[in-house]
């Protein structure tokens, strides 16, 4: 087990944003999060990240409590994730922005003496491969909704994660790009990373999760194998509407 | 030319550094239409509709509305001339409700009476947000904020509708609605929608009438069942399965470095 929620609730005002959630994510695993608009996913990363505070329960990675930490504690653990709406440096270029995610704590590193280790290589080939390689040297502000997506995307490979948080990857991503990207989902995951995503594309979804939790109104609705979860009635009310 | 058309001829477009992104786009949008915009990321797909709101510099072709000049207007002219617009993401006022968001609909509008009135016209289209009128929009969920962006700028009674991705982080089933919705505005308010769709096939399906743009030019044209069938589409911009089996007949398309920078 790598990390694990344990009754976990927070809320905002009057709401009840997660609502007493458990869940694990299973070692080895892609797993997926997915629920209607307003279910608390993004809420939940939040809360296992360490940007928002939880309320009550307790979150656990690898046998340690974690809540209570800051983001940058819950990084140093190799607990990576995206945001759905891009949080990348504007005014530094493209190869920049991609120099930047570490693990390690401080910025001793941006300004270290010229690198050898193999990152700046690593992120061009990343860029090649989400076809942002000729946009290396432009401001990242230059590139469009979704080239910041993919860039954002691209970040999160450079950082030696254990586990990766990915929200709402292929949303505003040119479908032709999505099997790329799957690919190196794929590949990261059997060099042992472990990714926990939010998405609302179900091919995504069932094409790349081991295993799936469903969010509805902030509780835990189902949970269990892709073939399972897309037979589930109350999955197919709430969320799939077929 | 028939009249009541907006008109996009030979558009050329850029921001600062001479980075052209748009390169002789001709399409049309009648009263009648839905027309759908797909492509690669950074194809110029947005850049399309900022060019027709006055927020991107149209260096050649023409920009018409009715026969009417528009190219290089500013926004606010624009609405005014019945062109209403929906960018990318959320963008409603988070702090307001969904009330006075309506009312910021109408803000260009002298007679407030009239934007009362046409409040009343989004909540018969969009029941939740009457329900919701009280409350702060930031509380809204995802699909409920994309009904309450439409519904804003139907207040300004638009003839035409410009929408990136409409269905932007949307679940499935809200997906499926707001493309309905989508529909219902053009079929019983006669308004002539252009928008930006990356769940291509949904955006197709919706539309009459779809242009894939790639490095800024328009590179297939057709109505939404042709481009959907189009075996070259679907392997190029679609995600088709079908890409290993046969190999792109040499448009050299398929790698996206290709198409990335097109500096003049």
């Amino acid at each position: 087990m790598t990390l694990e929620a344990r009754k976990v609730v927070k809320d905002f005002g009057g709401i009840r944003a997660v609502d007493s959630v458990s869940l694990q994510i299973p070692a080895g695993s892609i797993t997926g999060l997915i629920g209607p608009n307003g279910s608390g996913k993004t809420t939940l990363f939040n809360l296992l990240t360490g940007f928002l505070p939880i309320d009550e329960g307790e979150i656990w990675y690898k046998g340690r409590r974690i809540d209570g930490l800051k983001p940058y504690q819950v990084v140093e653990l190799g607990i990576i994730r995206t945001f759905q709406i891009t949080r990348i440096f504007p005014k530094l270029t493209v190869l920049e922005n991609m120099l930047i995610p570490t693990r390690e704590n401080g910025l001793s590193h941006l300004v270290s003496s010229p690198r050898k280790d193999g990152r700046p290589k690593k992120a061009i080939q990343l860029l090649e491969s989400i076809g942002l390689a000729a946009y290396r040297d432009e401001p990242a502000a230059s590139l469009s909704y979704g080239q910041s997506k993919l860039l954002e995307l691209a970040l999160s490979f450079m950082v030696e994660a254990e586990i990766v948080l990915l929200d709402e990857p292929s949303s505003g991503i040119n479908p032709s790009l999505q099997a790329r990207i799957n690919q190196w989902i794929t590949e990261e995951n059997r060099q042992g990373k472990e990714f926990f995503i939010i998405e609302h594309n179900m091919d995504v979804i069932m094409g790349l999760c081991h295993h799936i939790v469903v969010l509805h109104h902030g509780q835990k609705l189902a949970e269990g194998e892709p073939s399972v979860i897309q037979q589930n009635d109350q999955v197919l009310e709430a969320y799939l509407g077929e | 030319m028939a009249s009541d058309v907006l008109s996009l001829k030979e558009v050329e477009a850029s921001y600062q550094r001479g980075i052209k992104i748009l390169r002789r786009i001709s399409l049309d949008v009648s009263r009648k239409d839905i027309i759908c915009l797909i492509g690669p990321n950074g194809a110029g797909k947005s850049t399309v509709l900022k060019s027709i709101m006055g927020l991107v510099n149209v260096e050649k072709g023409s920009i018409t509305l009715k026969g009417e000049e528009i190219a290089n207007t500013k926004a606010n002219r624009i609405m005014r001339k019945g062109v209403s617009y929906v960018p990318q993401g959320r963008t409603v006022f988070p702090e307001m409700t969904v009330w006075e968001n309506l009312r910021m609909g109408g803000f260009i509008l002298k007679d407030k009476s009239r934007v009362e009135q046409r409040i009343e016209e989004v909540y018969e289209l969009f029941p939740i947000l009457r329900d919701y009128r009280n409350r702060k929009a930031y509380t809204l969920s995802g699909g409920e904020q994309q009904m309450l962006e439409m519904g804003r700028i139907l207040i300004l009674d638009p003839e035409y509708m410009l929408i990136d991705e409409p269905s932007l982080g949307l679940a499935p089933k809200i997906r499926k609605m707001i493309f309905e919705k989508v529909r219902a505005l053009n079929q019983e308010k006669m308004i002539g929608i252009l928008m930006v769709e990356q769940n291509a096939v949904q955006g197709l399906e919706t539309a009459d009438f779809g242009y894939v743009l790639d490095m800024g030019k328009i590179r297939f044209r057709g109505s939404g069942v042709e481009l959907l069938e189009d075996r070259r589409v679907r392997q190029l911009y679609l995600g088709g399965g079908d890409a290993k089996k046969e190999p792109d007949q040499g448009i050299g398309l398929h790698d996206p470095n290709s198409y990335c920078k097109r500096r003049e």
